[in-house]
């Protein structure tokens, strides 16, 4: 495993596969999110019980899913950066960081709109809503850190760890609907026994989330090999990127 | 908290919960597109910058 990591984290490698995978994944993000928004508006009924208000949903499942993916993935990335120090880990899990708070912030933020209309009230102490609240200032707490830190091999370690720690608040998040009393609704697409919603809502539901997923992918990439090309253009001494597994990150 | 939940529809009989949610979803939209597209935005500024 060890090897497959130090395979991926050669620079040179992620620059000759972000080539073409920018592009694709640009377009496939347009594509998802146009035709998932036009099924959430005019392919998709009105819920029995929530009536219109259930087309929140469309954009406040998907930020919600992604803003758990997008940690998980940065956890991991630190993870890998902590333990093998391959510091393209760690610069792809930096630049995912504001993409996860905008998406915990969209969620937390269509989901206060949505409970408004169905529950009457923009906020409760729930469960869910607040482990939510903890993954945003998790994310806020991972980038104040790269920020303030200046030393960036440190500030990379430091926030692995807060990274690697907060995954724990996960798990809380997706089960906390089961475990305690809860004002959310339970799962309705990620539960034993499959999706309890129709194929009308279900479809366009996936597709903004392909969507997402996609942009992400985008983003995240784009950030990244940013990032490295600058690197790459730095004075004499610092010029030449390293070939080899690692990559030092600047003192 | 069952209370809420349960009574919604009685909420919204008594006018403390809008019936019309068209702002609401609006508004999630709205900033769904703002915030989402400002980011996407943002990096290919940083990358057309850095060339």
């Amino acid at each position: 495993m060890a090897h497959t990591f130090s395979r991926l984290a050669n620079p040179d490698l992620f620059l000759k596969i972000s080539r073409p995978l920018l592009p694709l994944s640009g377009i496939l993000a347009l594509i998802f999110i146009g035709v998932g928004s036009y099924m959430a508006f005019f392919a998709s009924p009105p819920d029995y019980k929530q009536g219109e208000s259930v087309r929140i949903m469309y954009v406040h499942v998907p930020a919600a899913w992604l803003a758990i993916q997008t940690y998980l993935a940065i956890a991991i990335a630190s993870f890998v950066g902590f333990v093998w120090r391959h510091r393209l880990a760690d610069i792809a899990a930096r630049k995912a960081a504001p993409l996860g708070l905008a998406f915990t912030f969209l969620a937390l933020v269509t989901g206060s709109l949505w409970g408004k209309v169905t529950w009457g009230v923009y906020w409760d102490w729930d469960p869910r809503l607040v482990s939510m609240l903890v993954l945003l200032f998790l994310y806020m707490g991972y980038m104040i850190l790269w920020q303030t830190i200046e030393n960036e091999a440190n500030a990379a370690r430091t926030a692995a760890l807060l990274a690697m720690i907060g995954a724990v608040n996960l798990p809380i998040i997706k089960f906390s609907v089961d475990w305690w009393d809860s004002l959310h609704q339970k799962a309705t697409v990620i539960r034993e026994g499959g999706p309890s919603m129709p194929a009308s809502m279900l479809w366009p539901l996936l597709l903004m989330a392909l969507g997402y997923t996609a942009l992400s992918i985008f983003y995240v990439v784009l950030r990244t090999r940013t990032d490295l090309l600058n690197r790459r253009v730095r004075p004499a001494d610092e010029q030449r990127m390293p070939s080899s597994a690692t990559l030092e990150l600047a003192p | 908290m069952t209370f809420l939940l349960t009574n919604g529809s009685a909420l919204i009989g008594q006018g403390i919960i809008s019936a019309d949610p068209t702002a609401e979803i609006a508004a999630s939209w709205i900033l769904s597109a703002l915030i989402l597209g400002g980011l996407v935005a943002h990096a290919l500024f940083i990358e057309r910058k850095s060339r």
